[in-house]
């Protein structure tokens, strides 16, 4: 139309951004950790956002995850145990226009911050929430952590973890008001980079389990999987997580599974095949959830004459 | 990263009651009709009123079109394209040194910003500006402008390095202004000119070396032999010899009769012109009648203007007179390589000569004469230079006439008054002189525009080219505020907020200036000469595009919009007075959509209001009404276009009505024949019903005497198969063979293709985790890219050793360590044992 073709609008930008922008200090995890694989991931989705790193927030809790927002150049905040939810939360609801994320493990956020996850996935602020799973407490050297596989032994369970995992999929899903359940494995990148990706474009609060190594505690949990994949299960859809030519050929396990259906999630997330199959992909989503940022953030814009003009008029309905 | 703009919103309804209603459309009506007395009850339109689908395109700084235009040079590695668009040049040309979504990241994330600044350069410039500069100092300009890293920024330096080299000295850069369509000529005749010139001038010089030997015989018979020609007879030999011992020593006469002195003389006087051969310093002259000021092309280079009030006669006189010129030069050649051929009869090829013009010429060589292009202004080939060009037409004489078309004007009238007579279409006037070339095109399209030029030059016939550019001559007019109707207050604003080229895209598309050539060599018939590509949806009337909105509700609403000549005159100020604004929120049964309007009957429309839809600053959709007299300008474009497309074929009233007799036709034949075959359907169904029951009761019979009843009944199995029962055994084995087919597949094929042991070590980057075993081993080895994943530098900067240990180590089993490159590295046999499972 008109000799407009269909990349004719210039895209000038004032800034751009490279991966120098978005690294922080020199990250001092254990080579061999997954941890570096989100971190880059991280830095990827950034880029390729090109969100200023000004814009973005990383809060994070305690473990070895929460170092995070040490190696990130945009703002960030290493709160304390378990609570790397809640104050994202109170980032998100005076601060609506930044990019908030939030790095948490399977101690910080299953165990000392359990109460926290559940309502700040009830809440569904717009925030990416990225729970390192290495199934172990790494940091404090090798306790029991609620996703460590039972008889794998531990510090604090030298003959083996007596009662079994939890799953953190099906307690998330069964939360009032989850909008975005995702699960993916550290060690296929361009997997974890569109799970990711999709977290963060993904409106309200985004949950991605990462099944990661520790190469130091826990190397033989997922030493397993990466040689023999075949207990991992590829959901696919049109509206899940795309996958990228060739990349399925590295899942012998792929499912149709449309993230929408509830039920099927639950169905899939529980495996009640019982032989202990992982789904990665993306599990469950419904964008059309509330967003409690939204509602607590009204009027944080106002100015001081303005505050105080409404909260004269409220006192005033006291008047006699 | 850019997203979509909001989609224009409809203003709120208002209806009024019955009696506001009437006296609204009461005036709308008036003013259609063009009453004046009504003109201080209605809001007039301004700059900021655009045609609804044109509103997207409102800031032209941001629009990636066709312009500039590289123009690349004789020496450039892509002179074959002569010209190509600033930002396809610049996407591909580094995708050739760059392949793939990840190298050259940088550069190519900020493309946009380097044509942009690019843009931004020559925004004030006019003419043809050397490429190479600006591409430079764009560069550093992006450089500055993104404060890399120091190993990002050398990166990017490399690639711009890269982009720079594809870029000749001598390329340049063309600008949209008024003068793009003679740039853009002048560049495509001197790229022609150049190669058939050189091409010439070779074959003169063999001529020239032919004719001399001739003489040289000759004198040789006559006894004129000299050092000197005995020296070139000899070539690069006679450096070897003394040439002046042999010239003595060689017979002074022959026995050989010399040839006549006519002979000798034509020969000595072709040779005498063909010595005195040069290229013409002029490759083009226009002839302009003083419209065209001094300033708009840059040291031009074989060029020449030459300004008469009568552009195509003089045009004519100088084509004669280049043809005189060359005629000498031409007839010359012709004689040498009569005589080189000794096929000279003076009985025929005196009188030939003697009477050589431009009209004996071949096709070559009226295509070697230095192109001669008439610059005429349109309204004086309507006027007092119709005669003149029409002459020029039938004259056949390969010149070119290069006319600039106004879309909304009319040639034969005046600028202020365009709808006053119906328009003259020079383009068909054109077509009138039914030997001549004409191609009526814009310079918006580059492609159509340089095709039309391209054939043009390649055809010894007189062409005319008829061009819209979309320019307008910019003013700051009074205008009056619609917002103080009937105040005598004005305020003045810019009125030309649409780029040009947007505007003639828009003629094209409104049926303004619809697009055509005809190329009379191509054969006899409009459908062998007529090329009516590129015009948009040519089967319709008008074009339809797809349109978005929201309502009073704010509900997304699709629908379809044509792009009428109406819409297309909204975007010209003197046009304004046409259209006035329907009061926002304001909807009657009366009020019609401008194409439905068109679309019907006068006797259908007698009643009801025309409008069109436009969109101002606010991003609010409104309604304008459509004066009588604009629409009946619309009616006679449409008339042109209707001829357009039967001439085109495109569609064809004759071949429809054909086709409707011919349809009726074999539709009654069908029928007949239908009617034929029923009755005797039915007439052979009567007879067979008779016996059809004994004689199906005899078959079921013999079927079920046939069949073993012990294995069952098979929905599919026939008497025949159910003689060869299926059992267990040889199902499995069935089952196998269908499972597992001997031949490979083709996807196992693909798959066992792709899985081939590299000798090389190499790193599967893209599964990378960024864990840095790796780089823990060897930091100079292993090293990461821009998206913090590994890669190998060199292979020779670690030992063979190191790579396998880093294979080991990796967690994502990314590393191949391929085969040792040192062989005298030690326990090679254990490494390469232990690389193995990593190179499958």
């Amino acid at each position: 139309m008109f000799g407009i073709k269909a990349d004719w609008s210039l895209d000038i930008q004032e800034r751009y951004f490279t991966i120098d922008d978005y690294e922080g200090n020199v990250a001092r995890w254990c080579d061999g950790c997954g941890d570096h694989a989100v971190l880059a991931t991280a830095h990827r989705v950034l880029r390729d956002a090109q969100l200023p790193p000004e814009k973005s927030v990383f809060v994070s809790g305690i473990g070895c995850s929460s170092r995070m927002p040490h190696y990130m150049a945009t703002y960030g905040l290493h709160g304390i145990h378990g609570r790397a939810l809640p104050l994202a939360c109170g980032v998100k609801s005076r601060r609506p226009d930044l990019d908030v994320w939030v790095a948490t493990g399977d101690g910080d956020c299953y165990s000392i911050g359990a109460g926290h996850w559940i309502h700040a996935v009830r809440y569904n602020m717009d925030m990416t929430v990225l729970v390192f799973d290495n199934q172990i407490y790494g940091l404090t050297k090798k306790q029991t952590s609620p996703t460590t596989p039972l008889e794998f032994p531990t510090n604090t369970h030298p003959e083996g973890a007596s009662i079994d995992m939890m799953n953190p999929n099906t307690v998330t899903m069964a939360i009032t008001n989850a909008s975005f359940v995702a699960q993916v494995v550290d060690w296929n990148p361009p997997l974890l980079y569109e799970t990711i990706k999709a977290a963060h474009a993904h409106k309200g609060s985004s949950f991605v389990r990462v099944i990661q190594r520790c190469p130091v505690f826990s190397d033989s949990i997922t030493k397993e999987l990466q040689e023999d994949s075949s207990r991992l299960l590829l959901l696919q859809h049109e509206n899940g997580i795309p996958v990228a030519p060739g990349i399925d050929r590295l899942f012998p396990e792929t499912r149709e599974h449309d993230p929408s259906d509830f039920n099927e999630a639950m169905a899939i997330a529980r495996d009640e095949t019982d032989k202990g199959i992982i789904p990665v992909g993306l599990l469950y989503q419904d964008a059309s959830r509330p967003c409690y940022d939204e509602l607590s953030s009204v009027g944080h814009d106002a100015t001081d004459e303005q505050k105080i003009a409404a909260t004269n008029k409220a006192l005033d309905t006291f008047a006699i | 990263m850019s997203s979509a703009p909001p989609l224009p919103t409809l203003h709120a309804s208002t209806q009024p009651d019955r009696e506001a209603e009437a006296a609204i459309l009461r005036t709308l009506h008036h003013f259609h009709l063009g009453d004046p007395s009504v003109e201080r009850e209605t809001l007039s339109i301004n700059s900021e009123h655009l045609p609804a689908l044109l509103s997207p395109f409102r800031d032209a700084s941001k629009i990636r079109y066709d312009y500039p235009l590289i123009l690349f040079s004789r020496h450039s590695q892509y002179k074959d394209r002569h010209a190509e668009p600033l930002a396809s040049f610049l996407k591909e040309h580094i995708e050739s040194f760059a392949p793939g979504e990840n190298s050259a990241r940088i550069l190519k994330d900020n493309l946009d910003w380097l044509e942009y600044a690019i843009r931004k350069e020559i925004e004030a410039l006019e003419g043809p500006q050397l490429l190479r500069p600006i591409v430079e100092k764009s560069n550093r300009a992006l450089l500055e402008h993104l404060t890399l890293s120091e190993e990002n920024s050398a990166n990017l330096q490399a690639d711009l390095d890269q982009l720079i080299e594809g870029v000749h000295p001598k390329d340049e850069l063309l600008p949209y202004d008024r003068y793009t369509t003679i740039h853009l000529m002048i560049h495509l005749v001197h790229g022609r000119f150049h190669a058939r010139w050189d091409a010439f001038e070779d074959e003169v010089k063999g001529l020239q070396r032919q004719l001399d030997q001739l003489l040289d015989v000759e004198r040789h018979k006559r006894g004129e032999i000299d050092a000197t020609a005995v020296s070139r007879s000899m070539g690069n030999e006679a450096a070897h010899f003394n040439t002046d011992r042999l010239t003595d020593l060689l017979p002074k006469q022959s026995a050989t009769v010399p040839m006549s002195e006519d002979r000798l003389n034509r020969i000595e006087q072709a040779t005498a012109v063909i010595h005195q051969f040069e290229q013409p310093s002029i490759q083009v002259r226009f002839v302009h009648s003083g419209d065209f000021s001094g300033s708009w092309t840059r040291s031009p280079e074989h060029f020449e203007t030459i300004s008469d009030e009568d552009p195509c006669s003089r045009a004519a006189i100088l084509f004669d007179e280049q043809a005189g010129q060359l005629a000498t030069l031409f007839s010359a050649c012709r004689i040498a390589r009569l005589e080189i051929d000794n096929q000279y009869d003076s009985v025929v090829h005196d009188p030939w000569f003697d009477n050589f013009g431009w009209e004996a010429f071949s096709e070559e060589e009226l295509l070697l004469i230095p192109a001669t292009i008439a610059l005429e202004s349109s309204l004086r080939l309507a006027d007092n230079g119709m005669s003149a060009f029409s002459r020029l037409l039938n004259s056949g004489r390969p010149v070119q006439v290069l006319t600039r078309i106004k879309g909304h004007g009319n040639p034969a009238a005046s600028d202020e008054h365009p709808f006053q007579d119906f328009r003259l279409e020079l383009g068909y006037l054109a077509t009138a002189h039914r030997q001549c070339y004409v191609s009526q095109t814009s310079a918006a399209r580059y492609q159509h525009l340089m095709q039309g030029f391209l054939e043009a030059t390649e055809i010894p016939r007189t062409s005319v080219h008829l061009i819209n550019t979309g320019m307008q001559d910019e003013v700051i007019l009074q205008e009056a505020d619609p917002h103080l109707v009937g105040e005598s207050v004005t305020k003045t604003r810019k009125q030309f907020l649409m780029d040009p080229w947007m505007v003639s895209g828009a003629a094209l598309e409104g049926r303004v200036h619809p697009f055509f050539r005809i190329n009379p060599k191509h054969g006899d018939t409009f459908a062998e000469r007529m090329n009516f590509s590129v015009n948009p949806q040519a089967e319709k009337d008008w074009a339809i595009h797809p349109f978005s909105y929201r309502d009073d509700s704010g509900e997304m609403v699709h629908t379809e919009l044509a792009f009428t000549f109406a819409d297309y005159a909204l975007l010209i100020p003197q046009l304004r007075n046409h259209f006035r604004q329907i009061p926002a929120g304001f909807d009657s049964n009366s009020l019609i959509p401008i194409a439905d309007y068109l679309g019907q009957s006068d006797e259908e429309t007698f009643s009801l209001i025309p409008f069109v839809w436009t969109i101002n600053e606010e991003n609010e959709l409104h309604k304008v009404v459509v004066s009588r007299e604009l629409i009946l300008a619309c009616k006679d474009r449409l008339n042109y276009w209707h001829t357009l497309q039967e001439l085109s074929g495109v569609r064809n009233p004759h071949v429809e009505q054909s086709l409707n007799e011919a349809n009726l036709l074999a539709e009654a034949k069908l029928n007949s024949q239908i009617s034929e075959l029923n009755a005797a359907h039915e007439a052979e169904l009567t007879e067979l019903q008779g016996n059809a029951t004994t004689e199906v009761m005899g078959k079921l019979a013999q079927v079920l005497m046939e069949m073993d009843l012990s294995q069952g009944f098979s929905s599919t199995a026939t008497p025949a198969s159910s003689s060869a029962p299926v059992t267990k055994e040889n199902q499995e084995e069935s089952s196998e063979v269908d499972s597992e087919p001997n031949a490979p597949t083709e996807e196992e094929d693909a798959a066992e293709a792709v899985i081939e042991i590299s000798e090389d070590p190499w790193v599967d980057s893209m599964l990378c985790t960024t864990c840095n075993d790796c780089l823990a081993i060897n930091p100079q080895l292993f090293v990461y890219n821009e998206d913090k994943q590994a890669y190998i530098t060199d292979p020779n900067l670690g030992t063979y050793a190191q790579m396998v240990e880093a294979a080991e180590i990796c967690p994502s089993r990314c590393i191949h360590p391929g085969m040792p490159l040192n062989k005298d590295e030690a326990d090679l046999d254990e490494l390469i044992e232990r690389a193995a499972p990593f190179n499958q």
